[in-house]
């Protein structure tokens, strides 16, 4: 066993090695440090497999810290200040029983559980499966109870329960995790079935159980107290049935379909990145079924030709991922402007006062109209399914033709987004009038006049961003630094808009120059760079 | 008309990859890339098609009297995976393509006698690409330099993913083209290369190197084909 554990051991610590050197040599400056033969290098390689098994520990340590500090303290003290502290440390009890060892129990099992780590020392380096299940799960269970034992001491400490409580309560939790394990395995056993890849039960177990361990928080004391957690008959009969399992467990026979029907090779829950991978693609994904045989025919494009011809078409099948975001601002500006009368007819002194903050809040819009904009999401969309695969072409590289496309999306993309940003104007309009604030043509003109241009800022900005930085991988995920650095600052200079003193006239005059001055600056940058710039990377 | 290779290097993450490849291809021939898995043959298209930057070196056009620098726009590439936009129908892409590169196109032929050409059925030609299987999507990208008709013409390997029907077709109209284009045909596969190839270029240690016309005919000609190939075993 320990043999084993040791090989496992250390396919980990390669394995974590690897990919901590991986995300270190992401890093802008340093990562330039490691060079390309560093994974041969065995020694260096050592050290940092040294330093992913520090890292784990101490996440194992603070992993269980953080659970009980901000799953269960924090929303204690934070509602139940007032309540003496053995009532308050009821109740955390109570959210610790039902959290870990119900709610846990379903939707964390260890022996079941698809893991990458599994398919590769089973399926890929051919250890044992019964010799893999049994050295992890004696790790596990060691190390489960050893990070258990400082937090929960700790914290029966603070709620002034003696010391031993965290002890007695990790040895408790600990059996009747070897318990609810064994009837997982059991249930496949005889049945067949994966009780933790059943997404409905997991979840309605975690609604449930969420629900049952937070209602207390709510009526003000604990159903489950320290009486029934601690009382010996309860635990003893625990005790007595883990131990009964764990001999279960550590006989069962057919640890090799166990692991099989756990590591089948495109069970998304093996591997996180490509499922969030398949998410983001799919987010921007156009289908076929969406089409019909006549629409493909695209007899509605036949006059177009060119780039016109080609944005038409992207545009007219991308649909669903525009219109979607404008009908949703539309929704919620609508729902807001009905607030707004509503409030109005109750309370009209609420009403005015809100009235005037928005009047004097123009500032505020710089940073709503940012995030009114559906431009990212377009340039997402634009370089997944359209410009991905045509910048391999040379004639789409050419200068003339990007900058030919980059006028047509940029026409399209402000007349999208000044629908919301009209639905805006004409709202605010309306409310302004409605509440026969002072408030004359020349004022109308400023508020119309400063939030079509934010709209059109914020346009041009990401479509400049998308094609001066183009952040994306093909898997979607942003790799530019710099990308980051300008959006922050362009998000900082929002913000800092609020705090902006000014009369909204000199407000409007400062949007519309910057609107410009960032257009003409935004163009020429394009005009002269984004040929080098606009690359798949 | 030439293509000359002047000394073109790539290195990634430090590992050379091209090491100097200094070559000259002549206009009228089918030229087989010859290499191993890795060799660089993908890198070495990449680098003349501009789609990644060459470390140093360069590639020209040579004329008659003249010589100039190698543009995107000389080049047809058909990419080992067909790289195409999936929004669009097939019919779209390529008149698309056509009105993009409107004056070097032929006014005489239409989109139709285009996918007649490559024998596109009829009723795919509006489909989405992204429902096209491999070889259609190749047929689609072979179309591209079809109707452009660059003079040079780079085949990372194409003919893989075809049946041996299409494969045939495609391998005719190839030597139809020959006479106004250099084309250049990367694979891995000896017995297409000495099949199609008028001449058999061998990348190896990141250098490009001729075998001579005599050794495609001899017997002895895979025996020596593969020990210059397993040479760069030893790197």
């Amino acid at each position: 066993m320990i043999s084993t554990l040791r090989s496992i051991q250390r396919i980990r610590g390669s394995s974590g090695a690897n990919r901590l050197i991986y995300y270190f040599k992401k890093l802008p400056v340093l990562g330039k440090l490691l060079k390309g033969d560093i994974y041969s290098n065995i020694l260096l390689k050592q050290v940092f497999a040294g330093i992913v098994v520090v890292l784990k520990v101490l996440w194992g340590f603070l992993n269980k810290f953080a659970y009980l500090g901000i799953v269960i303290y924090l929303p204690i003290v934070l509602i139940h200040k007032e309540l003496p502290l053995a009532e308050q440390y009821a109740l955390f009890l109570h959210i610790f029983i039902i959290l870990s060892f119900i709610v846990a129990a379903v939707s964390n099992v260890f022996i079941l559980e698809p893991k990458r780590d599994k398919y590769i020392c089973v399926k890929l380096m051919r250890i044992p499966a019964k010799q893999y299940m049994h050295a992890t799960l004696l790790l596990k269970g060691l190390t489960f109870f050893i990070y258990f034992i400082p937090a929960l001491t700790v914290f029966a400490g603070i709620f002034g329960a003696p010391l031993w409580h965290g002890v007695w309560l990790t040895l408790l939790l600990t059996a009747w995790r070897i318990v609810t394990e064994a009837l997982n395995l059991l249930f496949f056993d005889k049945k067949g079935i994966v009780l933790v890849k059943k997404m409905s039960w997991v979840w309605s177990v975690i609604g449930l159980g969420g629900l049952l361990a937070y209602l207390p928080l709510y009526l003000g004391n604990a159903i489950v107290n320290d009486a029934t957690g601690f009382s010996v008959p309860v635990s003893l009969v625990i005790v007595v049935l883990g131990g009964i399992t764990a001999v279960y467990i550590g006989k069962y026979p057919n640890y090799r379909s166990a692991v099989d029907v756990v590591t089948k090779i495109d069970d998304p829950l093996l591997d996180m990145n490509r499922m969030m991978k398949e998410a983001r693609v799919a987010e921007v994904q156009t289908k076929e079924k969406d089409f019909s045989s006549e629409e493909l025919k695209g007899k509605a494009f036949q006059g177009k030709t060119g780039y016109a011809y080609l944005n038409a078409i992207f545009f007219s099948r991308h649909k669903r991922l525009l219109i979607q975001p404008i009908q949703r601002r539309l929704t919620i500006i609508g729902v807001l402007f009905i607030v707004g009368i509503l409030i109005m007819l109750i309370s009209p002194e609420t009403s005015s006062k809100f009235t005037t903050y928005l009047l004097g809040g123009l500032p505020f819009f710089v940073f709503i109209m940012n995030y009114t904009s559906i431009g990212e999401r377009v340039c997402k969309a634009m370089f997944y399914n359209c410009d991905l695969s045509l910048l391999r072409y040379g004639f789409y590289r050419d200068q003339a033709a990007i900058l030919d496309n980059f006028k047509i999306r940029l026409i399209k993309l402000s007349g999208f987004n000044l629908i919301p940003a009209f639905a805006i104007c004409l709202a605010c309009t309306l409310l302004f009038l409605l509440s026969g604030a002072d408030w004359g043509l020349m004022d109308a003109v400023i508020f119309w006049v400063t939030i079509l241009c934010l709209s059109l800022f914020f346009s041009v900005h990401h479509l400049f961003m998308y094609y001066i930085f183009q952040p994306y991988s093909t898997e979607l995920n942003m790799k530019n630094p710099f990308f980051f650095i300008v959006n922050s600052i362009v998000i900082g200079l929002s913000v800092a808009c609020i705090g902006f003193p000014k009369a909204s006239s000199i407000f409007t005059l400062v949007v519309l120059t910057g609107t410009i001055a960032y257009m003409v600056i935004a163009v020429t940058l394009v005009y002269k760079f984004s040929s080098r710039t606009f690359r798949v990377k | 008309m030439q293509l000359i290779l002047d000394h073109i290097h790539k290195s990634f993450d430090g590992k050379q990859v091209i090491k100097g490849a200094d070559f000259t291809f002549e206009r009228g021939k089918i030229y087989g890339l010859l290499g191993r898995n890795g060799a660089g043959k993908t890198t070495l298209f990449n680098c003349l098609s501009g789609e990644t930057q060459m470390d140093s070196g360069a590639a020209f056009i040579g004329e008659k009297d003249s010589t100039r620098q190698l543009r995107d726009e000389d080049i047809g590439y058909v990419f080992s995976l067909p790289i195409l936009p999936e929004f669009l129908t097939g019919y779209e892409f390529v008149k698309f393509y056509m009105d993009i590169n409107r004056e070097k196109i032929d006014p005489n032929k239409s989109i139709e006698d285009y996918f007649s050409i490559i024998k596109f059925e009829e009723e795919d030609r509006h489909r989405l690409i992204k429902g096209y299987s491999h070889g259609m999507k190749n047929k689609i990208q072979m179309l591209c330099f079809i109707i452009t008709r660059p003079p040079l013409i780079l085949l990372d390997e194409p003919l893989t993913s075809f049946d041996v029907v299409v494969a045939l077709e495609i391998k005719k109209l190839l030597r139809e083209m020959k006479e106004d284009h250099i084309i250049i045909f990367s694979t891995h596969i000896l017995q297409l290369a000495a099949d199609l190839c008028d001449e058999l270029v061998i990348l190896n240690h990141g250098t490009l190197q001729e075998i001579p016309r005599e050794t495609l005919q001899s017997p002895e000609f895979e025996e020596q084909i593969i020990a210059l190939l397993q040479d760069g075993n030893n790197d």
